[in-house]
């Protein structure tokens, strides 16, 4: 008989509680495991999930705020352009201004310094003139420069114009009246007299007159009667010299202001 | 030489006795249950787990497929059932690579025993299922007349698991005792290759005919609910 009943109802109850046992060790912990393992994966899956969303928002804020920032930055940035641009004007018309005041001022003090100049080479230019014109005069004709400006003086008394004449006989008609001949240097006898005669000759009649030495007058030799006033010094001459030294001396002038315009220009340009 | 271990007496005491089948059933049992406590002892839930659980977990997963392939909806109700089946058929067979191993599955007791298990548990779980009246309802499908012949398939089933699984062990130890007589060496080795493989494949038969046993109890009732069927058998 292959069938032995005992061996099968034994195997039977064997068979049960195997299932039992592998139940109890096998399946339930490893389906729990699984089970278990399935859920924490979903877990951390939902977990991630969240997270991503999170992050997502968090980014979305960010770049948001980012953009923020970068839209206030460019604006500030142009305002900062803005305002250092009309800063950059006003320094710059404010240095234009300053410029102009300076040239002005340069232009004023160069012209009073031309006149102080003018004046001064008058000065000097007449003071030598008449130095070199009385030793010329002395060593070429052994003609005293005096002597010679008086003899001018004369002759201008003697042979007025018109209307000259006409003032001075106006102003000669009082014989009261002082004349007074003021000179630059001392006036000898001999051409005291000579100009005396002179001026009795041209005024017809006897009169009083002073010789005062006036170190102030110029080279000069002057009379005065009653306001009427006759002259004669080397202004003349000097006028010319004078003319011809301004001349040169704006020209200089001009030359610089040129030179100081040039400069100017080569800065801007380099700006 | 001995057709079956039932044939192998350990001891007797009357009625009582202890075989060869019984003892490597035992001895069966304590490998696997063994087995499964010492590596589920240490379980991991977590992403990282051991080489054994992983082992183990394959196998479980892969029961629990086949059962679901079937087409059973919950298949962690009947893994204990049919998962120790494949299990101790399969380990078994893989046993006879040990020197003086007899598969008890080589006795026709065993296989009828479980063959028995079977025969029971699938109207245990019909009825379960279905409750009894349900699970009775089955047998006259598609008509009265068919209960017969219903219950013919039922116990012709069971005795063809039992004698099948029997006949397999069984003649993969008479050819190796028979080859060893004619061609010692080499041949008897690449035959029991072979029973190994057909151990697997019967253990593989054994569970999957029984899974799908059970899955035709449990479908009997769920098409019943169907409402376009519960209309034909009204009118049928």
């Amino acid at each position: 008989m292959l069938i032995d009943w005992f061996t099968v109802i034994a195997q039977l109850i064997n068979f049960i509680i195997l299932i039992w046992l592998l139940k109890r060790f096998l399946y339930k912990p490893v389906l729990k495991a699984l089970d278990d393992r399935e859920n924490l994966i979903a877990q951390k899956i939902r977990d991630a999930d969240t997270k991503m969303a999170d992050a997502d928002k968090a980014l979305e804020t960010y770049q948001e705020k980012n953009m923020t920032i970068e839209r206030e930055r460019m604006s500030m940035l142009n305002q900062a352009k803005e305002a250092a641009k009309t800063k950059h004007d006003e320094l710059i018309n404010e240095a234009k201004k300053e410029s102009d005041r300076l040239r002005s001022t340069l232009r004023k003090s160069l012209a009073i310094e031309q006149q102080r100049l003018g004046g001064e080479i008058m000065n000097r230019a007449a003071a030598e003139v008449f130095a070199v014109a009385r030793k010329t005069l002395k060593d070429l004709a052994s003609i005293e420069v005096e002597e010679q400006m008086v003899a001018l003086f004369i002759e201008r008394l003697r042979n007025p114009d018109d209307k000259e004449r006409a003032e001075m006989k106006q102003a000669f008609g009082s014989p009261r009246e002082q004349v007074a001949v003021q000179s630059a240097f001392e006036i000898s006898e001999g051409l005291q007299a000579r100009i005396k005669d002179a001026i009795k000759e041209s005024t017809g009649g006897e009169v009083q007159i002073n010789f005062v030495f006036a170190p102030g007058l110029i080279n000069g030799i002057e009379l005065t009667v009653d306001g009427y006033k006759v002259s004669w010094n080397i202004s003349a001459y000097l006028s010319d010299l004078e003319t011809s030294v301004i001349e040169t001396l704006r020209h200089n002038a001009v030359v610089i202001e040129r030179d100081q315009k040039d400069q100017t220009g080569d800065k801007n340009g380099n700006q | 030489m001995r057709l079956s271990p039932d044939d192998w007496i350990i001891w007797e005491y009357g009625f009582i006795k202890l075989n060869g089948t019984i003892l490597m059933t035992w001895v069966l049992m304590i490998v696997l249950v063994v087995g499964s406590k010492l590596i589920t002892r240490k379980l991991t839930t977590g992403i990282l787990v051991t080489r054994w659980q992983c082992m183990l977990e394959i196998v479980v997963i892969g029961i629990n497929k086949q059962i679901r392939d079937v087409g059973i909806e919950r298949p962690e109700k009947y893994i204990s059932f049919l998962g120790t089946l494949f299990l101790f058929i399969g380990i078994a067979s893989l046993g006879n690579i040990i020197p003086g191993y007899e598969s008890p599955t080589g006795s026709l007791s065993t296989t009828a025993a479980l063959a028995l298990s079977v025969f029971v548990a699938v109207p245990a779980f019909g009825i379960a299922e279905l409750g009894l009246k349900g699970y009775l309802k089955s047998y006259l499908k598609p008509t009265i007349v068919m209960l017969p012949f219903n219950i013919i398939s039922e116990l012709s089933r069971t005795l063809a698991l039992a004698i099948r699984l029997f006949g397999n062990m069984m003649s993969g130890t008479m050819i190796l005792a028979i080859l060893l007589a004619i061609t010692p060496f080499f041949f008897p080795i690449v035959m029991q290759v072979l029973g190994l493989l057909t151990g697997m494949v019967q253990a593989y038969i054994f569970s999957i005919l029984a899974t799908v046993y059970i899955a035709a109890a449990l479908r009997s009732g769920s098409e019943k609910k169907h409402p376009l069927e519960h209309k034909t058998i009204h009118h049928g």
